[in-house]
């Protein structure tokens, strides 16, 4: 038989499905257990080729990834193909064939017989089923479906992920991300984030960093960091705005988060005989060349280090000198002291520090999707989880002065709900009847009228 | 000072339910599994009012560390196991689920430096009203997940006393029927999975604001999926390949285990941006 499987058929099936999952578990462990390290030898070689030092953002993680998307679609289809025909099934069994379910009740009650049947199918109704029903050699049958709906449940369920997925997608061909450390004072567009890939001059606005600051709790851990920015547009007035951590801005779909901060150190450098030769801000720890020269420098503030500090309270910068790329000479000086460097008399000095505000830069058309996917998601899974879908059948037959009743019923997922349904409409009936005579499913014992 | 009083009342009540649901279970005295009942609920009532408690002296919803989780935990727990009594009466589970509960408890207690179980203030990134979406639904998700564990454990040691037909075998007639455990046990399986996605939407929604990303492979984010991928699969092979009774609760039981290292493994063992709770 499945040689006659084509390989669609075996790729959208079940089992493929869970040995993708599976795999995406053990790769998933993998990824969160194997610490980032250099390998050498041939153990290195793999452990390179494999990506294992970022699994997540490996070639074969995303292979994977891509099958088990690929798989859900798959499946999702063939699944909507067949769906309609399941829903027009609407059979009816008479007692004969009720008695053979394993869920499934008998009982006599009494009433007039017309009356009972029509309000049997009533109260059904009324208890939110949807009926159908049929009179067959003196039986009157009738199905009854609970929970319908949650049929479709699952399909939403998977279909759920195919909007997600697109969100994913439409995020990465259109969306950018990119990360810029920017100096109080500090103007820039978006062409100018490092890691944006934004081209130069589309981007029709520009950022102002006006103050960062961080605020406290009464034991001085922070609070909360903030950014205020200015938006600088052509032919409009700048507009005001705060970037906080949960706060991020959103600017014509692009956002600000507020990532880091920190502090630049602005040097200037002089020549022998006074004249500026360069001046600038840098970052601690980043090298700056000393123009006609082959020296290089970094700045830093050693403070900044301790815990506890505050942005703006140092006293003394460190700063280290190289030529070429040896190390020379490492040192401690106060703000604007003259650093001589080399034997031309070159001067460093270390002016001042400037707070810089660590925002990262993202637009990403796909969250939408994301989010109505995940809505999605969660509808669907209620419908299939919380419905209590399940189907009843009941036979009414005359007998005699009294009335047989068969209840019986099937459920896909939950046997306990079944027969707690069945249970109630069971007493429901009873209590529709003028007189309950007995229940026979009780080994004859006459249950007490009194209900 | 009076939280932690009120914390070991919860623990010493706890404790004490546990040790009358064994006498319940060798007794067969049905009034002391009721009993057992009440003292649980006595010891869910300590355990809401040391809630409260850190509730009024932190001034937020106490679910922002270790301590406070993993109290809000014990207490989802019981929560769930307090319908379930309740509504269905099922007898010993408490036996099963309870020393889950008394674990995290005994853990807070021996095991944890009082450093951490101090009211701290909100670090930044925490300051969001996703919070107490994301930490409360985490919190019901667990409990019905424990509770389906408690049910799949139970389970497994009734079929194995039926299998081996030894002298156990008549104390494990007085659990309940296996298909109302395997039954039960799907059940919870379905809400706490239902949560679960809740808690992963939820945290992807609040990491897209604080973070910038709605999804970063952050070791808890990872292991919350596969977490969430056990149980998909748990529910796949129930429904079409009818995988059920030992198989489901096998998985059930992997599933708990990977919701408890989602919650303490990837704490201790893993770094990530997820490094408070």
């Amino acid at each position: 038989m499945s040689g006659d499987k084509s390989w669609l058929d075996r790729f959208r099936s079940m089992q493929t499905g869970l040995v993708l999952v599976a795999a995406i578990i053990i790769a998933s462990i993998a990824g969160t257990v194997i610490p980032p390290q250099d390998w050498t030898g041939s153990a290195g070689t793999w452990y390179n080729r494999l990506q294992l030092n970022d699994v997540f953002h490996s070639w074969w993680y995303a292979g994977l990834l891509t099958l088990a998307a690929l798989n859900l679609i798959a499946c999702s289809f063939y699944r909507l193909t067949t769906l309609p025909k399941r829903r027009g099934e609407k059979p009816l069994f008479n007692s004969g064939q009720i008695a053979q379910f394993q869920k499934q009740t008998r009982f006599l009650i009494t009433g007039n017989y017309s009356d009972i049947c029509a309000r049997v199918v009533k109260l059904l109704k009324m208890r939110g089923y949807e009926t159908w029903h049929d009179s067959q050699s003196g039986e009157y049958r009738v199905g009854a479906q609970y929970g319908g709906l949650s049929t479709w449940g699952s399909l939403i369920t998977h279909f759920s992920f195919l909007i997600v997925m697109l969100g994913v997608l439409i995020g990465a061909v259109f969306g950018f991300q990119g990360s810029i450390n920017a100096p109080v004072g500090a103007v820039f567009g978006l062409d100018s984030i490092p890691g944006s890939g934004v081209a130069p001059g589309t981007t029709g606005f520009k950022v102002q960093i006006d103050d960062f600051h961080i605020e406290r709790y009464a034991d001085s851990t922070p609070s909360g960091y903030f950014s205020r920015v200015s938006i600088i547009e052509e032919q409009a007035a700048p507009q005001d705005a705060t970037i906080g951590v949960n706060q991020p801005l959103n600017y014509k779909g692009v956002k600000f988060y507020q990532a880091g901060y920190g502090e630049a150190i602005e040097v200037l450098i002089t020549s022998a005989d006074g004249k500026p030769l360069k001046s600038g801000l840098v970052m601690p720890g980043q090298r700056f060349a000393i123009p006609g020269t082959d020296y290089t420098a970094t700045a830093a503030i050693p403070a900044a280090s301790q815990p506890g500090y505050d942005l703006g309270t140092a006293s003394q910068l460190a700063y280290a000198i190289f030529q070429g790329n040896q190390h020379i000479k490492t040192g401690e000086t106060g703000f604007d002291m003259p650093v001589v460097i080399g034997s031309q008399g070159h001067t460093v000095r270390l002016v001042k520090t400037v707070p810089y505000t660590g925002l990262l830069v993202k637009k990403d058309p796909g969250v939408p999707l994301i989010w109505l996917g995940s809505f999605f998601l969660l509808c669907g899974m209620a419908m299939s989880f919380f419905m209590r879908p399940h189907k009843l059948w009941l036979v009414l037959r005359a007998d005699g002065a009294r009335i047989m009743v068969t209840v019986g019923g099937t459920a896909s997922k939950n046997q306990v709900v079944l027969a707690e349904s069945i249970e109630a409409i069971s007493n429901e009936i009873k209590r529709l009847s003028n007189l309950q005579t007995g229940d026979l499913t009780d080994k004859g014992v006459l249950v007490d009228a009194n209900v | 000072m009076y939280e932690n009083m009120v914390f070991s009342a919860a623990f010493a009540l706890y404790t004490a339910a546990i040790l009358l649901y064994v006498w319940e279970l060798a007794s067969k005295r049905k009034v002391v599994g009721r009993f057992a009942d009440y003292v649980t609920a006595l010891g869910w009532a300590a355990n809401t009012l040391a809630l409260i408690m850190r509730y009024v002296s932190a001034g937020r919803l106490p679910l922002a560390n270790g301590y406070e989780f993993l109290v809000a935990f014990a207490w989802g727990i019981v929560l769930f196991f307090l319908w379930v009594q309740y509504r269905y009466r099922f007898k010993s589970v408490g036996l099963f689920l309870l020393p889950v509960v008394w674990v995290l408890l005994a853990y807070i207690a021996v095991e944890m430096p009082s450093s951490q179980k101090m009211v701290s203030p909100l670090m930044p990134a925490l300051k969001s009203n996703w919070l107490s979406v994301h930490v409360a639904t985490a919190i019901l998700s667990y409990g019905a997940l424990a509770l389906s564990f408690a049910l799949a454990v139970m389970f497994l040691v009734k079929e194995s006393c039926n299998q081996h037909n030894s002298r156990m075998a008549e104390l494990c007639q007085s659990l309940p029927a296996m298909e109302v455990l395997d039954e039960s046990c799907y059940r919870f399986i379905t809400v706490g999975f239902f949560l679960l996605s809740l808690v992963i939407i939820s945290g992807a929604i609040w990491a897209e604001q604080a973070w910038g990303a709605y999804w970063s492979w952050d070791p808890k984010e990872t292991w919350s999926l596969i977490t969430w991928l056990i149980y998909a699969a748990c529910l796949h092979v129930r429904q079409t390949y009818g995988w059920r009774g030992r198989r489901s609760s096998v998985i059930a039981v992997i599933g708990f285990a990977a919701v408890l290292f989602t919650f303490f493994g990837v704490n201790y063992w893993l770094a990530g941006l997820h490094s408070y709770a």
